[in-house]
C-alpha cells in the first residue's frame, strides 16, 4: 500500500511539474509600464544653496548702498548750496567729485551684477523634475 | 539572466530606471500572471492582479532588500492582492492544522524522466482547477512556482505546519485522479 502511494506521489510530482504555464496576455508589459508612467508626477526642486542665493542678496545690498550714497550726496550738495549762496554750482561739483567717482564705480558694479543675475535667472529658470511617487 | 545581472537590473530599477523595471516585468510577468490565474480562475482578474502587483512592486522597490528573493517578494504581493479578492482564502489557509502530515515527498526530489501522458496531465490540470482555492494556491506555489515549504510559508504568511498540511491534503485529493492510471504507478 505504501509503495503504491509512493509511486502515485512520484507520478503526481511529475505531472504537476510539467503543467504548462498560460502565456502572458499580449501587451502586458506595455500596460504595466503605462500605469507606472502615470504614477510619476512633478515635484519641486530640492533645496540647495546656489550662485543665485549669494548673488541676489549681494545685488540687493549693493543697490541699497548706492541709494544711500546718492541720498547722502544729494543732501550734502543741497546743504552746501544753501550755505555757499552764489558759489553753488562750483561748490557742488567740487563736493561731489570724490563721491561721483565712488558712485560711478558702485553703479558699474551694480549694473554688472544685475546683468549676471539676470542672465543666470534666464538660464536657470525652473525646469520640471520627474520623480517616482 | 544571471543572478548578478538580475541584481544589477534590480538596483537600476530601484534607482528609478523604468527600462530596467520593464525587463523585470517581462521576465516575471508570466509567473505572476499564472499564480494569479490559478488562484482566481479568471483571466481578466488575474491580469488585473498581475498588473497591480508590478505597480505596487515599483512603488515599494526602493524598500526591497537585495538579500530577499525577488520572485518570492513578488509572489507575496500577488498573494496579498488575491487575499483581498478572495477573503475566504486566508481563512481557509489559516484553518489548516499542522498535525496531519505524513509521507510528503522530499522537496528536493528531482525528476529524472518526464512522462508524456497528455490525458493524465489534462486530468490533473482539471483536478487542480477544481481544488478548493486554498489548496490550489499551495499546490501552485509548490509545484508550478517551485517554492520550498518555507518559502511558501513566508509568501502566504502561514505557519510552516499549515503549509505542509495544506499541500498534503491537496495532494491526497489529486491522487484520486491517478486511481484509473494505477498501472502506470506500477512500472
Amino acid at each position: 500500500m505504501d509503495e503504491m502511494v509512493s509511486a502515485q506521489e512520484q507520478l503526481l510530482d511529475q505531472v504537476l511539474t510539467t503543467l504548462p504555464l498560460a502565456p502572458l496576455p499580449e501587451g502586458f508589459t506595455a500596460r504595466v509600464m503605462a500605469q507606472i508612467e502615470q504614477q510619476t508626477h512633478m515635484a519641486p526642486v530640492r533645496f540647495r544653496l546656489d550662485f543665485l542665493d549669494w548673488a541676489v542678496p549681494t545685488f540687493t545690498a549693493v543697490f541699497v548702498l548706492v541709494v544711500w550714497f546718492l541720498l547722502q550726496s544729494t543732501a550734502a550738495a543741497a546743504l552746501s548750496g544753501t550755505l555757499a549762496g552764489l558759489n553753488l554750482p562750483g561748490l557742488i561739483i567740487m563736493l561731489l567729485s570724490h563721491q561721483m567717482t565712488r558712485l560711478f564705480l558702485l553703479l558699474l558694479l551694480e549694473i554688472y551684477i544685475g546683468a549676471v543675475v539676470g542672465l543666470w535667472l534666464w538660464y536657470d529658470r525652473p525646469m520640471s523634475v520627474v520623480y517616482r511617487s | 539572466m544571471k543572478q548578478d545581472d538580475e541584481q544589477g537590473i534590480i538596483r537600476q530599477a530601484q534607482a528609478g530606471d523604468t527600462a530596467a523595471f520593464a525587463t523585470l516585468v517581462e521576465k516575471y510577468g508570466q509567473l505572476v500572471f499564472n499564480l494569479a490565474l490559478r488562484t482566481l480562475h479568471d483571466r481578466l482578474e488575474a491580469e488585473d492582479i498581475a498588473q497591480e502587483t508590478f505597480v505596487r512592486a515599483w512603488r515599494a522597490l526602493p524598500r526591497f532588500r537585495a538579500e530577499a528573493q525577488f520572485t518570492t517578494w513578488l509572489y507575496r504581493i500577488t498573494i496579498n492582492l488575491c487575499y483581498n479578492r478572495l477573503p475566504h482564502l486566508r481563512q481557509e489557509l489559516a484553518a489548516m492544522d499542522a498535525d496531519e502530515v505524513t509521507g510528503l515527498p522530499d522537496e528536493r526530489q528531482t525528476m529524472e524522466t518526464r512522462l508524456v501522458m497528455v490525458e493524465l496531465m489534462a486530468q490533473v490540470q482539471t483536478a487542480v482547477i477544481n481544488l478548493p482555492d486554498s489548496y490550489r494556491l499551495l499546490i501552485t506555489l509548490r509545484h508550478i512556482h517551485d517554492l520550498s515549504y518555507q518559502e511558501i510559508a513566508e509568501v502566504t504568511n502561514l505557519p510552516l505546519g499549515s503549509v505542509k498540511t495544506g499541500i498534503f491534503r491537496a495532494r491526497r485529493l489529486l491522487r484520486q485522479v491517478l486511481q484509473p492510471y494505477e498501472e502506470l504507478t506500477h512500472g
